[in-house]
Parts: C-alpha cells; structure tokens; sequence
C-alpha cells in the first residue's frame, strides 16, 4: 500500500507578469519502506515537491494523500499536529535547536507530542545509540561536527515514529566520509526497521544508495526508475 | 510548557553581548529613573520641610482682618488672644506655638533701601516654632546685642552691603500714624534656605517692636506646630468653629505652591518612569526583532516538526519577558542601595548652592523614595516587556516554515 500518494499537483508562483509552474500535473505514489530520491536541476521543483508532501506548503490545484488522508484539506494546527505525528523532517542545515542538548534536540517533538518523561528518555536513549551517538548526549549543536549533528537531526526525525522522513539535500554540508557514514546510518535504518526515506538531492552519492530515483524537470516527473538491491 | 521556558531562558544568553546590551541598559535605565526621582523627591520634601519650619509652620492664626488688609490695628482681638492661647495650650495636636507682631516697614543702609516685612518675636517661643535660630550664617540669636537687635536674611544683606554687627535703620508706621525710623543693630544674618523669603522678611523682638508702635502687645499672627502634619488641618477647622474673629489656615493654604509640590511630584515621577520605561521598550523590541529575523530557519524548524503557533507566540513572549526581567532585580537592588546611601550621606550641590539657595533648596540633597514607587516601577516593567514580546512574537509568527528552514 502506498503511504504517499499525489495526484495531478500543480504549484504556480507568479512574479510579476510571470507565472512559473513549480509542479505542473506530479502524480507519485511511495509505498512503507522505499528508500527513494528525488532528483533533478535547481528550480526542477523537487524541494516544492517534498514540502508539497511534507504539508509545508500548498498547492495550488490537486491533492496529497498520506495514508489515505488528503493533507491538502488541513489547515492551521490540525496541518501541524498531522506533521507532527506522521512526518520526519531532515534538513540541508540541520536546524538544531542551538540551546538544547543533542538529547534535549531528539527529544523534543516527543515532547511537543505529550510523550511521558519515561518513555520519552528511553526512545531518545535508543535513537542516538541507534545512529551512533550515545556518546555524546550532552553535548549541543555547537560542540559536535555536521556529521554529528545531521545524525542528531535524524534521530530526533525519527523520534515520533512518523509515516516517512523527508531529507532535503540532507548531504549538502557534509564530507565524504560524514556522507557515507550518514548513509549507511539510514540506509541500515530502512532495512531493517522499515523506515521510508525520501530525499531531494544533488548528491551522487545519495543517487546511487537510492532503490528509486524519480528526476524532475521543469516541474514535471520525467523519469521514474526503481532498482533492485 | 517548562521545556518551552528552558528554551526561552536559554535563547536569552545565546548572545551575551546583545543581551548583556539590553541588560545593562535596563539596569541603568531603572537606577538612572529611580536614583532621579529620589532625588527630586528629596529636593521638594526638604523645601517642604525648610519652608515649614523656617517660615510657614503648620498652622497660622490671623484675625480675618488681617487677611484681607495686612494693617498694623487688623490685630487678634485681646479677648479672643487670650482664649486661644488656652485653647492651643490645651489641644493634644499642638506641639508649640509662638505669637508674632507683623507689619511693613523698610530697611535702610548707606548701600539703599529694601521693603520688607518685619516680623516682632518672641525670641524663645519662636525658637519651638520656627528653625531660624539654628539658620543664621554670621552673628547670634538675640542674646548679644541688647538694644534693638535685628535678624536679617542673608539675600537681603547681600543686596544692602549689610552683616552682623552693623546699623540699619527700620522704617514704618506707628499706631497713631506717624512714620518713624528706628536704629537697629544686625545682631544675626540668617539663611532660611529660601531667597526670596529672606530678602523680604527681617526679625526683631516683639517687645521692641510693639513699645516703638507705642501700641500694647498687639499680635497679629500665631505659627503653631502640630504634632504631626496631617493635624493641621484637622486643628485649622476645630479652631475656626470655635473663634468666628479668626481664620486659621494650614500650611497648605498659607503656601498653595507647597500643596502643590505633593501633587507635582507625583505627576513628575510617572512621567519619568514613562519616559525611561517606553525608551526601554524601544530598546527590548528592538531586540528581539533582531533575534526573530537571525533565528528565522530555527523557527521555521520549529513549525515544520510540529510546534504549533501559540506555542511559538509564547517561547518569543517568555523570551523577551525574561530578557527585560532578568535585569530588573539588579536595577531595583542598585537603585536601593545607592538611594539608600545618599539618603544617609546625602549628596552635596555646593557648587551650584547660590542657585539652590534662590530657588528655595539646600545644597545637601537627600534623596528619598518610597516602597510604592519600587512597586509601581516592578509592575511598570513587567507590563511593558509583555507589551515589547508581541511584536516580535508576532512577527515570528508570520514566517511561512518552508522558507523559513531554507533561509540563509
């Protein structure tokens, strides 16, 4: 079953007398536990996309299906508590919290959710074990390299267990071997937990650790190819 | 919610130095307002004070006839004179009272000649009354000189070339009408802490006086004190239910522009603490905006995992509340110690004392406030740094998370 589905979405932007089409007519489904890459030039409109799934902008004519539940009919705080429960987001730049402890960062949707102190403490505990940071608990944004703190920013994606993890250029600001350590962290985590990863990307690297690549161009799908493992 | 102040607090000290900024100048600015309006308040208590006790006194008693025509036969009645004496003697609000002579009359040296009111005492009850026997510059009180002794203001004496020791020559009209001029001998040059007081007013003993008046002990005002301030008014209308021939009129009345002082002072003290208080909360907002617009991608973080909008609203309110708090404390603890301090020590204008003197202050200032106005300037803060959080918070509210986590 899909978890993502978009039928015919469009998203127009007008500047002046000009109008661009950012998604013209993006129909996708992503089922539980692909390990997907949207990818495409600057202005192809994968990052529209994702934030179009991510409920974080709308659009302008057709629909989002999450679940079965199209989240272009919610608005306000109905639209962020949906978010908050079923979507991860990881960003290019991380976006730590600068005054809160790597395990404060991780902790804290499950916080915003209501989650008790318990097991709160103990799903956080488990999460930066999980992707390698037990170590460093303690420690905030600023005491830790970009590796560190995209990990932190993927466990504390992880931590309300949500439907799918959006990634926007998640490797962007990261070295080659923070990449690959970073990739072998979610590419482990979508094995086996059955974590479903989307990425927008430039990185090749991202690309080839990718099961389906969907390339976008002009705001149109223009390929769609899944891989076998 | 206590994750929500954790951050708040923390988001405070992320820049030390714009805080520190904002935190010092709330400190300053709640010292500068109070250390000001103590100042001030200590100013025109000790003017009150001074020209209560040097000149106007709680209580003055007049005949009605005086009031309205300020003639040397406008006398108290003897009969009512001696009623009222016993009457001041027997009231519990009265701490002393003493009984004057008054009528115009014009001082003349070699150096010119100056209108003035001169006033016949009664040297040892004046001294229960009034403080101008521990007020004189130069000279004594009415114990060295034995004929015709005169006290003079020291504004009066500056203009007549005139001090201790040497000859005046008062001038005025006798009960029957015949103008006389009489040799005094400056025995004291006081200084009532009011210029125009002391260049317009001059004292000798009522006895002298009322024998050149060839008039016997007419009296035509009593100074009363009463045992505390607020009697005045309450003795000024029991005294004149009693003797319908003469109005008593508390201070207040005597010297509007006193009464006024208390109202003035008020009215002063919240416009300076309004003025201090807005200019901070320019300073405040101005922060913050500043916060809201560099943190722009942390708070479009917060949006997008799930942070909804009051929450957001209330981080940056706490945040800026906190912010203008924080300082608060210290501001009000300095401002206490050091008004507490000049309020012991005082603070010393000697170098400007000539201009203090003209406008009726004393050179030593102590400064004095009361717990109210802490209170006031507490509450005054905490309204405006809820009133500064909006802006900001409202602003951040503004930012669409989509962009906002992508800014640069």
């Amino acid at each position: 079953m899909s978890v993502i589905k978009t039928n015919d979405l469009m998203k127009v932007y007008t500047q002046g007398d000009y109008t661009i089409n950012a998604l013209d007519g993006v129909s996708v489904e992503i089922d539980q536990g692909e390990f997907t890459a949207v990818v495409g030039p600057s202005g192809s409109g994968k990052t529209t996309l994702l934030n179009a799934i991510g409920g974080l902008d709308e659009p302008t004519s057709g629909s989002v299906l999450i679940n079965g539940q199209d989240i272009t009919q919610l608005s306000g705080n109905r639209l962020i508590d949906f978010r908050m429960r079923n979507i991860g987001f990881v960003f290019q730049a991380y976006n730590l919290i600068p005054v809160l402890t790597a395990k404060e960062n991780v902790g804290f949707v499950m916080l915003l959710q209501g989650t008790p102190a318990a097991e709160r403490e103990a799903r956080t505990a488990e999460l930066l074990k999980a992707v390698g940071l037990g170590e460093i608990m303690g420690k905030r944004p600023n005491q830790m390299s970009g590796g560190q703190q995209q990990r932190v920013a993927v466990a504390r994606a992880l931590a309300p267990k949500p439907q799918f993890i959006l990634a926007d250029e998640p490797t962007a600001n990261l070295d080659s071997k923070s990449t690959e350590n970073l990739l072998d962290m979610m590419a482990r985590l979508n094995k086996e937990e059955g974590i479903t990863f989307i990425f927008s990307t430039h990185d090749q690297r991202v690309i080839d650790r990718a099961r389906r690549v969907i390339t976008m161009e002009d705001g149109k799908i223009i390929s769609d190819e899944k891989r076998s493992e | 919610m206590k994750t929500i102040l954790k951050i708040a607090w923390r988001n405070v000290w992320r820049n030390k130095l714009r805080s520190g900024v904002v935190f010092a100048s709330v400190v300053m600015g709640i010292w500068a307002g109070l250390f000001v309006v103590s100042l001030s308040i200590g100013m025109m208590d000790q003017s009150k004070r001074s020209t209560i006790e040097s000149q106007v006194s709680h209580l003055k008693i007049h005949s009605t006839e005086f009031i309205k025509d300020e003639k040397l036969m406008n006398n108290i009645d003897p009969s009512t004179l001696t009623a009222l004496e016993e009457f001041l003697n027997s009231d519990d609000r009265v701490k002393s009272f003493t009984e004057r002579t008054v009528i115009d009359g014009t001082v003349t040296t070699a150096h010119g000649f100056k209108n003035v009111k001169i006033i016949g005492v009664d040297p040892e009850m004046e001294q229960l009354v009034t403080t101008i026997y521990d007020r004189l510059d130069t000279g004594s009180y009415f114990s060295q000189v034995k004929n015709n002794p005169i006290l003079i203001g020291r504004s009066l004496g500056d203009d007549l070339k005139l001090d201790a020791g040497k000859s005046v020559n008062l001038s005025f009209m006798t009960i029957d009408t015949n103008s006389v001029s009489i040799g005094f001998k400056a025995e004291g040059v006081f200084s009532s802490g009011n210029g125009s007081f002391d260049k317009m007013n001059v004292f000798v003993k009522r006895d002298d006086l009322n024998a050149l008046l060839m008039c016997d002990n007419y009296i035509h005002e009593f100074a009363v004190m009463c045992n505390t301030i607020e009697d005045a008014a309450l003795l000024a209308d029991a005294i004149n239910a009693q003797f319908p021939d003469i109005e008593a009129r508390p201070w207040n009345v005597v010297s509007p522009e006193l009464g006024y002082t208390d109202e003035m002072m008020g009215t002063s003290i919240m416009i300076i603490l309004l003025i201090i208080i807005f200019a901070l909360t320019f300073g405040i907002v101005n922060t913050m905006l500043m916060a809201v617009l560099e943190r722009k991608r942390e708070l479009g973080m917060l949006l997008c995992v799930g942070m909804n909008k009051r929450k957001v609203f209330i981080m940056i309110m706490f945040e800026t509340i906190f912010l203008s708090l924080a300082a608060a404390p210290i501001g009000l603890l300095i401002s206490w110690a050091t008004i507490s301090y000049f309020g012991n020590h005082g603070i010393n204008l000697m170098d400007v004392e000539d201009a203090m003197y003209q406008f009726g202050y004393d050179p030593m200032v102590y400064t004095k406030l009361d717990a109210s106005v802490y209170i006031t300037i507490t509450m005054m803060i905490m309204i405006a740094a809820t009133i500064s959080s909006i802006y900001p918070a409202r602003k951040a509210l503004k930012y669409n998370p989509a962009e906002a986590v992508r800014a640069i």
